[in-house]
């Protein structure tokens, strides 16, 4: 009795892992492929953007002031509130003037000179493909579609990690389904922890803030109908007015706020100032920043650390510090922290690109097993041609290509061309939709990932040489100018083209070719250990 | 049973789907005037936001003024009709119908000219619906699926035949 | 008549290999039922401020959801699957009609 429960027990969770497994893994799949280029989303937006091609410098040795009193010389701008992103903050190396109710303003940091900034008419290449990766194209349906195959991904999670706990795979076989079966346990082992982490802060994002209304109903007592009112108060600083004299002041120098805010608190990276009251006597600044040395507990969306000085004197009002919270709201930052890694430096960013990039073909690996176990019964009577894997195939090898062409029209278009970003998103999503016709086209689906890859490592490659000839900045003169984020985008993209090229080059020319290249691979290593 | 049912009412009822919203509140002062007064429902101030009156014929404004730190403006009710608009910046955008004054709306006549179409205060990009860039790839959008059917049909004969001639 | 449906719940399946409909829905609609409402009563049993408890319960409420979805799918019979959607549920429901 007990065996033949247990025996059930292992059925029902293999067939509830492989069932959800084959029904979400083709969003999950698109949702982290193109959440790896959202990691990178601060250097793609600085390469997007013409105006962004400058150089930035010390954020302490920048005449603010200068830049906020040639805002406020329009009248329309509001008085107050006025929020200044510095230099380095999301890597943008431009100053940004901004108020939640009008339009941002950018200066270049070193010339002082107000930029023209492209609005997301005119470029939206990075904040597209952060788009792209939760849902939002399709907009609510996108969203919620996005945060349903996120909790989908968390069953996967769960169940497979009690298969690996209860079925202590040996890894040891020898044929194809052995191989794909181990690259997909392997990675996930190791893997399991950010990308849960990762998933269930999205998961929130999409599905659970959406459905939180009852629950602040609920716990409120039918006071509160949204949650911000419920927990907007613990989560996010308070921005509370304050009384304003009305008596015309001269302010410091922003550059030396900063300086002294350093000396008060010298573990932050100063990301932006918040105006209070600003040119009045009760004026105050409020720098925000991110602790380098507590990751996990701050830096996000809930605990940033601030000095708030006042603006004519330079007195500290108020030091607040990382662990200045309540606990529920580390737990908030940490959950989140690995999903936006806001503030984190690119050693870091990278890091988590790469646990995310192998997830993404361990995720690949286990769609090739349910293939390849289909593929098997069909062995000798006839080519194997099933809609799941030429589907499969295009969503996730074919985006490559698709990817590749939004970044190569990205400097392609001329930026003087009306509705260029329509034209850049429609050209994309056929070039993704023509990679599903040439799936189906081809009966040999190996052959098409071949194609794929060298078309889409060309396109990568290009992309980066037609950034160079168009944004009238050589690999050289980036060096020399300082663009290095810049320049490291050009890299990687032809890094990235490369990488994408050998492996083309290395990939089976077909399926029976393809059986001998997992095999062998295993022989020859095994031959090496004796 | 009260406890119940409004349990129930609360589980039942629409979701909110975005928190985080800008709320107007509109007094008439009963003095001519008007009190509009702008804050998010979390409390937060909406100091900054925009307030504007527009004329509902023409949408010519009327009254246009960002709102102070005590988050509310009194307002000359106008003579015509009217709507009430706060800006909040984008995706925070609430529109009211103004309040009349003690004597009523005046008539407000419509001439030829004006009967053109208002430009339309809307979250929507009109220009997206115009755009050859979008008809252009929704039409080889839809050539392509075509294509893609067509051919997994063919494909499909084609291992079939091969199928019935081994 | 309620006999023969007791029955049939309460036979485990010859096969794990097919989970079925019935398991399929009540284990998403249930699980998402029942990890909500045990979500609100934890906001009330954290012993925090309802504000802060809020926090732990919204970002914590779509894991309890796979969790309580794959607890219900497991189950070894259509009868147990039921009876671990419905007395949790209903204990939840109670628990927050007495501390609403």
């Amino acid at each position: 009795m007990q065996e033949s429960k247990s025996k059930l027990f292992k059925q029902r969770l293999f067939r509830i892992h492989i069932a959800a497994g084959v029904i979400f893994s083709i969003i999950m799949y698109i949702a982290i492929f193109f959440g790896i280029f959202a990691i990178l989303l601060p250097y793609i937006k600085t390469w997007e953007k013409p105006s962004r091609h400058i150089q930035t410098t010390d954020i302490f040795n920048i005449d603010y002031n200068y830049m906020i009193n040639k805002v406020l010389e329009d009248e329309s701008f509001p008085k107050d509130d006025i929020l200044i992103n510095l230099p380095g903050r999301m890597n943008d190396p431009a100053v940004i003037i901004t108020n939640p109710f009008v339009k941002p303003i950018a200066f270049n940091p070193t010339t002082k000179e107000r930029l023209e900034d492209e609005t997301k008419e005119k470029s939206h290449l990075a904040d597209f493909l952060n788009e792209l990766h939760y849902g939002q194209p399709l907009k609510l349906i996108g969203r919620l579609s996005f945060g349903f195959v996120a909790v989908g991904t968390l069953v996967l999670t769960i169940t497979g990690l009690i298969l690996i706990y209860l079925f202590k795979f040996a890894n040891k076989g020898k044929n194809q389904q052995a191989v794909f079966s181990k690259i997909h346990v392997k990675v996930f082992t190791w893997a399991f922890l950010p990308f849960l982490l990762i998933t269930l802060s999205g998961a929130v994002m999409n599905v659970g803030l959406i459905s939180s209304g009852p629950i602040s109903k609920i716990v409120s007592k039918g006071q509160a109908k949204a949650i911000d009112e419920v927990v907007g108060k613990v989560l996010f600083e308070e921005n509370k007015p304050i009384k304003k004299l009305n008596e015309p002041t001269k302010m410091l120098e922003l550059k030396e706020l900063l300086k002294k805010a350093s000396k008060v608190n010298p573990d932050l990276t100063f990301k932006q100032i918040r105006l209070k009251n600003w040119n009045d006597k009760s004026s105050q600044v409020e720098i925000v920043g991110y602790n380098p040395y507590k990751p996990f507990l701050n830096g996000g969306i809930f605990n940033r650390p601030t000095v708030t000085l006042n603006a004519q004197s330079g007195k500290l009002i108020k030091n607040q510090k990382v662990m200045d919270k309540v606990w529920p709201v580390f737990v908030a930052e940490g959950l989140f922290f690995l999903h936006f890694l806001f503030g984190i430096d690119i050693f870091s960013r990278i890091i988590v690109a790469i646990i995310m990039a192998l997830c993404a073909i361990a995720i690949g690996f286990a769609m090739m097993l349910y293939l390849e176990k289909k593929a098997k019964k069909y062995d000798k009577k006839i080519t194997f041609y099933h809609w799941l894997g030429k589907f499969t195939l295009a969503s996730m090898i074919g985006v490559i290509p698709a990817t590749g062409v939004l970044f190569l029209l990205q400097w392609l278009l001329p930026f003087s061309l009306e509705h260029r970003v329509l034209w850049q998103q429609g050209i994309f999503y056929n070039v993704w939709l023509f990679t599903l016709f040439w799936s189906f086209f081809r009966i040999n689906s190996y052959q098409a990932s071949k194609e794929f890859l060298y078309s889409g490592g060309l396109i990568f490659i290009l992309s980066a040489f037609i950034h160079s000839i168009n944004s009238g900045f050589s690999f050289f003169e980036l060096i020399s100018f300082n663009l290095k984020n810049i320049l490291a985008v050009d890299i990687s993209l032809i890094l990235f083209g490369a990488i994408l090229i050998y492996i083309a080059k290395k990939l089976p020319s077909n399926r029976s070719e393809a059986k001998s290249f997992w095999i062998l691979n295993k022989k020859v290593k095994y031959e090496k250990n004796i | 049973m009260k406890k119940i049912s409004s349990l129930l009412l609360i589980l039942l009822t629409p979701i909110f789907l975005f928190s985080h919203s800008l709320v107007l509140s509109v007094m008439d002062n009963e003095d001519g005037t008007i009190t509009a007064q702008g804050v998010f429902n979390t409390g937060q101030s909406a100091a900054g936001a925009l307030l504007v009156l527009e004329a509902l014929h023409n949408k010519e404004i009327l009254f246009e003024k960002r709102l102070p730190a005590s988050n509310e403006l009194t307002i000359d009710i106008p003579k015509i009709p009217y709507q009430i608009v706060l800006d909040g910046g984008e995706g925070h955008t609430v529109i009211k119908d103004g309040i009349a004054p003690p004597d009523g709306f005046k008539e407000v006549k419509v001439s030829e000219k004006s009967k053109e179409k208002p430009k339309k205060r809307s979250r929507t990009d009109a220009t997206i619906a115009t755009s050859n860039a979008v008809t252009i790839s929704i039409l080889i959008a839809f050539i392509l699926l075509l294509a893609t059917i067509f051919i997994s049909i063919k494909n499909t004969n084609k291992l079939l035949l091969e199928l019935k001639n081994k | 008549m309620i006999k023969k449906t007791y029955t049939k719940l309460n036979t485990p399946e010859e096969n794990g290999k097919i989970l079925g409909w019935f398991r399929v829905v009540l284990s998403i609609f249930g699980g998402l039922i029942l990890s909500y409402l045990f979500m609100t009563l934890l906001a009330f049993i954290l012993p925090l401020k309802i504000q802060e408890s809020t926090i732990i319960s919204i970002m914590f409420n779509t894991l309890a959801w796979a969790c309580a979805t794959t607890w219900i799918a497991l189950s070894y019979t259509k009868l147990i699957a039921l009876l671990r959607f419905l007395i949790p549920t209903t204990i939840c429901a109670i628990a927050l009609y007495i501390l609403y």
